[in-house]
């Protein structure tokens, strides 16, 4: 077992260094200098002046020196100054990651909650119509590509009937008040909550429902309720939108694993053995057949920040999605890097732990 | 005191789209109290069907079934109609008073459930125990079917279990109720033969001490010599002959009875090549006009290939379905 995480984390470390190496080497593969954001207020012609920028930051070194000069940048954790935002690439990306966890979290949670119900009423009633519209609508989600939709969306509904605001987070002219001390202490006690539940009662449950309850619960606490809304009112439109298109691949996942299931062998013996057919169907059928929905979770769960540049574009929402889409047309290349390398660690850090909550429904895996 | 199990005339239909697939048609089966009865037969012949149509496990669509009779008598008496049986009616009477052990015991194991918790829901589910009561149960039942350790082997999960084990498993739960009626089908297929011999001498020794009888279906006629007291010899869905074990196997009289024996080989007996029946079983949507083993009869004649012979009766308790059936057919 520590062996089998030992050879996990080697192999992860591995991956991301060569996620680095590609990260260094790509922006320099593009025509533009990489010295060019340095030149900023210096004219063009004055070659001396850009030379010596160039001496004394490194561009003139041998490309293997430059290199190992990243790394270990990288490995400092200091990704330098953007020169669009003259700011902390840090800093940056800080402002925006939980713009982007807003919009993201909310619509997963509620796609897989809603697919996954979907899913097992339509695989267990298979043939009726809750089972052939979900086969039409998962035609329907995969002819028309989720921005189209938005934008229909955004068409409709923002501007024709008015219903929901088309761009931004919030209403224009607010920003949101967020009180850290206030959230500490709530996330702090919801997790002592759950440590101390998972103790009385020994069910891992706790462990993987704490989490996310005690961020929402901080986030209840920290934030004043007319701001939660205003967020809400304008996220809705969007997440309505992913939802959509998430709730019903999740559910074909499902349907699609509970139907393979039922015909499995032990399903018969489980019949066999006189159980109701709930126990059989919960019991039996169901927990088998959300094995292969872990899989798709814990790789969408890596896209939750990158994923949606689409949504954020459409929605002009100030997430990291239209933070890379801007980097990459300001030739911001230390920004972009290092949101780069930062999906590349959420990559490698879900699938990590997907393999840990595999484990956890699946005793079979253990022998690998 | 009645029989435990009465089948007249039993038919299962398949529907798929239009297609019908008749995969029994007619059979006759009865099984006595305390005794043990075989099926034999060929991959494809419907003798799983039977099986699964006994305890009600076929779903309809796409199985029908249909029978003349087809009534089992549960241990206090009662005659069931298996037929008129609600679901929820059928929920009662399986593990309780009839009850199965399958063919492959590594995929009739449900992988994430640890071997505990699956022996655990017959006690749960049918006498309403409490978990911890449960899991005192089922360890005792693990210890009758021979399991070492059975405390420890409870915390497992099937796949660290030998297929001789799970066998053995699943024999403590159709069991751990002691049901009146043990169906077997194929139980040792996808056993070692060395284990085979272990989990036969279990199912007969769990036969007698509960008093269950047994249904044993199978193709391997080893386990028939050891296991059973009366044979039905079935194929392509109909019954062909019917006999103590005995006389099916050391006087059959019907041409493919006496073809299965055949290709058995011997142990002293040296030979080049198995001797096997031509062709294969026809499919059930395809079977031939008149006597369904017309077509891979090396007996057969004019009239075998117009008209279905029916079952005769030749002495008390032998049937065979043959317009010849005696045992002078073979020195031709």
């Amino acid at each position: 077992m520590k062996g089998y995480y030992f050879k996990k984390i080697l192999s992860s470390i591995f991956v991301l260094f060569i996620i680095i190496s590609l990260n260094f080497f790509l922006p320099r593969m593009i025509f533009q200098d990489p010295a060019q954001p340095y030149y900023a207020g210096v004219p063009e012609d004055a070659y001396a002046l850009r030379e010596q920028i160039r001496e004394e930051y490194g561009f003139n070194d041998p490309l293997i020196v430059q290199y190992f000069d990243y790394l270990g940048r990288v490995f400092t954790l200091d990704f330098g100054e953007s020169h669009y935002y003259k700011e902390s690439v840090w800093t940056v990306m800080f402002s925006r990651i939980p713009w982007s966890m807003v919009l993201t979290i909310s619509s997963t949670v509620i796609s897989i909650t809603l697919g996954i119900i979907y899913g097992a009423i339509a695989g267990k009633r298979r043939e009726h119509t809750a089972d052939k519209a979900l086969l039409w609508l998962s035609g329907v989600t995969t002819a028309i590509p989720s921005f189209w939709l938005a934008l229909v969306s955004v068409m409709l509904f923002a501007f024709t009937i008015k219903l929901f605001p088309y761009r931004g987070a919030m209403t224009a002219g607010y920003t949101l008040t967020f009180n850290m001390p206030l959230f500490l202490i709530a996330f702090a006690l919801c997790v002592i909550l759950a440590i101390a539940l998972r103790t009385i009662t020994k069910k891992s449950l706790f462990v993987f429902a704490g989490i996310p309850v005690s961020l929402l619960a901080g986030i209840i606490v920290a934030v004043p309720p007319a701001d939660i809304f205003d967020v809400a009112y304008h996220a809705a439109l969007p997440v309505m939108i992913s939802v959509f298109s998430g709730t019903i691949s999740y559910a074909l996942l499902v349907r699609n694993s509970m139907i393979a299931v039922t015909n499995e062998d032990y399903i018969l013996t489980a019949r066999a053995k006189g159980l109701p057919s709930s126990v059989v169907l919960y019991k039996h059928t169901f927990r088998n057949a959300l094995l292969p929905l872990i899989t798709n979770v814990g790789m969408s769960m890596a896209g939750l920040l990158g994923g949606s540049v689409l949504m954020e574009k459409i929605f002009s929402w100030p997430g990291m999605g239209q933070l890379l889409l801007d980097a990459c047309n300001n030739g911001d290349y230390l920004l972009s890097q290092a949101i780069l390398l930062l999906f590349a660690v959420i990559t490698v850090v879900c699938n990590f732990i997907t393999d840990l909550v595999y484990h956890k429904f699946d005793p079979r895996v253990k022998e690998v | 005191m009645a029989d435990v199990l009465n089948i007249k005339n039993l038919k299962v239909i398949f529907r798929t789209g239009e297609t019908f697939v008749r995969a029994v048609e007619g059979v006759d089966i009865r099984i006595g109290e305390g005794e043990r009865v075989a099926i034999v037969g060929e991959s494809g012949c419907g003798k799983s069907v039977t099986s699964l149509a006994c305890m009600r496990l076929l779903t309809t669509p796409p199985a029908y079934i249909a029978a003349d009779e087809f009534t089992f008598t549960s241990s206090d008496g009662t005659v069931h109609n298996l037929l008129e049986k609600s679901e929820s009616e059928m929920l009662a009477l399986r593990a309780e008073e009839m009850a199965m052990i399958f063919q492959d015991p590594s995929t009739f194991l449900n992988p994430v459930m640890t071997i505990g918790e699956q022996l655990d829901e017959v006690f749960v589910y049918h006498l309403h125990m409490k978990p911890k009561e449960a899991r005192r149960h089922s360890i005792e039942m693990m210890k009758k079917v021979g399991i070492p350790d059975p405390e420890m082997r409870a915390e497992q999960y099937p796949h660290e279990l030998s297929g001789g084990l799970k066998q053995r498993i699943l024999i403590a739960m159709a069991t751990s109720l002691s049901p009146r009626l043990l169906i077997a089908d194929e139980p040792t297929t996808a056993l070692d033969v060395t284990i085979q011999a272990q989990i036969l001498a279990l199912i007969s020794e769990r036969c007698e001490k509960e008093k269950m009888s047994l249904l044993m279906i199978t193709h391997d006629l080893g386990v028939v010599r050891e296991m059973a007291d009366r044979v039905y010899v079935m194929y392509c869905g109909k019954i062909v002959e019917e006999g103590t074990v005995d006389e099916i196997l050391d006087h059959p009289l019907h041409p493919y009875t006496k073809a299965l024996i055949d290709t058995v080989p011997g142990v002293e007996e040296k030979v080049e090549r198995f001797v096997q029946i031509p062709h294969n079983v026809p499919h059930p949507s395809n079977k031939p006009q008149g006597c369904y083993f017309s077509n891979r009869c090396a007996y057969c004649t004019e009239l075998c290939k117009k008209k279905q012979p029916p079952l005769v009766s030749k002495e008390s308790g032998r049937y065979v379905r043959c317009y010849y059936g005696t045992e002078e057919l073979w020195e031709k």
